[in-house]
């Protein structure tokens, strides 16, 4: 069962994105009000453990739209994406406390996603611009372009790292994913993964890095695995198509590290959990829904994240101004 | 009497015959007005990508030359990469099946340099007017 722990309302707009730090202890969300927010429980025990403020807005780097925020593995920078075609470092000072230490310039349009690679020495960023940009993040915090990478035809929605080893992965409005590796000192293509049928929203590694899932605008969740035969140029294909779930565009999908459950987030307004059938048998379903929340949000969810540390904790955020943050007991 | 020496026939079929005569000149002044069309176009496009690759090997060369002490040898060795690209690029042969794989690739790199040596990249910007997602 589903259970709203919180609904965190301050923001003056639209709340695009939510990011647990890798402690599981602060949430930053972003939006269209241009600000950050960082959020934390009151407490650790008894009625404030419920408890949710807000411990820090920050407002005074972006002009437009903060469309993405993620954290460093360190848990100590936050990468934030913007409309304004920039993505700004902040480095926390103390406690809630946050600095601007770089602004990357670029792209020639809006920056939809920034992903900080597992050992955070890659950030990836994506654009409207079509392309995906990897930067090198040096020890002293400077941040110098390694590589432009425009294999999509259209923009790019989406990017994230494998959580092993660093292979990079983008979702793009052409209907395609793409994945690319390090060769010498530049970054290439290596596969391509086609069968959506509309805009690639979103994709998450499940937790050894091995399989993959993407969301789209055409309603179905894809499974994807990694096929080591096969010597040609795709190795990855689509094993597993689940639809009917969502009626609308399913814009986030997150597979937990913890305990290995699926959140989705959609434009129904409604968030799903999913988890894998263990089953062997080919006529089954591959995954299994255990909770389907209608109306988790007034409006469309666009973003949902699995708490890394606190089991069954997750946050998603919408198009109706708030945070929320849900306990799952299974 | 024959079939076309009726008078009757001729004012009969003058529908249909002045829509074939007028759809032929109309065949003939479409592609007239398609090639010069295509031909104005082609000229732009063409301008424009010789113009862009033009000013990439132009930064890349005077860089290479003039900051060679100055710069990092990652940079040097990326602005010869872009100006090795361009020589091999076939500028001319537009049908050539990776002629846009190697043009984007140029352009990357070249906004690879421009991001490296804090330049600001000129005259290759998408447009963006609409609101997107």
């Amino acid at each position: 069962m589903l259970k709203l722990v919180t609904t965190l309302a301050g923001h003056d707009d639209m709340v695009w994105c939510v990011a647990w730090n890798p402690k599981g202890n602060l949430l930053a969300s972003c939006g269209g009000d241009h600000s950050v927010r960082i959020w934390s429980q009151k407490g650790q025990n008894g009625e404030e453990a419920n408890q949710w403020t807000c411990r820090a807005k920050l407002s005074d780097g972006h002009s437009r739209t903060i469309r993405w925020v993620s954290w460093s593995p360190c848990g100590k920078k936050l990468a934030t994406a913007s409309f304004d075609t920039t993505i700004i470092i902040w480095k926390q000072k103390n406690d809630f406390d946050f600095e601007i230490i770089a602004n990357l310039e670029g792209h020639e349009n809006e920056v939809k996603c920034t992903a900080w690679s597992i050992d955070g020495s890659f950030l990836a960023s994506c654009s409207r611009d079509r392309s995906v940009w990897v930067w090198d993040v040096s020890e002293d915090e400077e941040y110098e372009c390694s590589s432009v990478l425009t294999s999509h035809s259209q923009d790019v929605k989406h990017v994230l790292w494998n959580p092993h080893k660093n292979i990079l992965v983008s979702s793009s409005y052409d209907n395609s994913i793409k994945m690319y590796q390090q060769d010498v000192d530049d970054w290439i293509n290596t596969e391509t993964l086609e069968s959506h049928q509309s805009t690639v929203w979103s994709c998450d590694y499940n937790p050894e890095g091995t399989r993959l899932i993407s969301c789209s605008d055409d309603k179905t969740l894809k499974l994807w695995k990694e096929d080591p035969e096969k010597k040609n140029k795709s190795s990855w294909s689509c094993y597993s198509t689940i639809s009917g779930f969502h009626n609308r565009t399913i814009y986030s999908v997150k597979w937990s590290k913890t305990n290995n459950l699926i959140a989705t987030a959609s434009a129904d307004n409604s968030i799903h959990i999913f988890k894998e059938n263990e089953s062997s048998d080919a006529n089954e379903p591959t995954l299994l829904l255990l909770e389907h929340k209608e109306n988790a949000h007034c409006q469309d969810c666009n973003c949902i994240d699995w708490n890394p540390v606190q089991n069954n904790l997750l946050a998603s955020c919408s198009d109706d101004g708030t945070v929320k943050i849900w306990k799952f007991d299974e | 009497m024959e079939m076309n020496d009726d008078p009757f026939n001729a004012i009969s079929n003058l529908n249909s015959d002045s829509y074939n005569s007028g759809y032929k000149e109309g065949v003939l002044n479409g592609k007239k007005l398609a090639l010069t069309q295509g031909f104005k176009i082609g000229i732009q496009t063409s301008f424009k990508i010789a113009k862009d690759i033009g000013n990439i090997y132009g930064i890349c060369s005077l860089y290479k030359i003039q900051q060679a002490e100055q710069s990092s040898e990652k940079i040097i060795k990326l602005a010869q990469q872009i100006c090795d690209l361009i020589d091999k690029f076939d500028i001319v042969n537009c049908h050539d099946e990776n002629f846009e794989i190697n043009m984007n690739l140029i352009k990357d790199k070249f906004k690879q340099f421009c991001s490296l040596t804090s330049l600001k990249s000129v005259n290759l910007k998408n447009d963006s007017r609409h609101l997107n997602f």
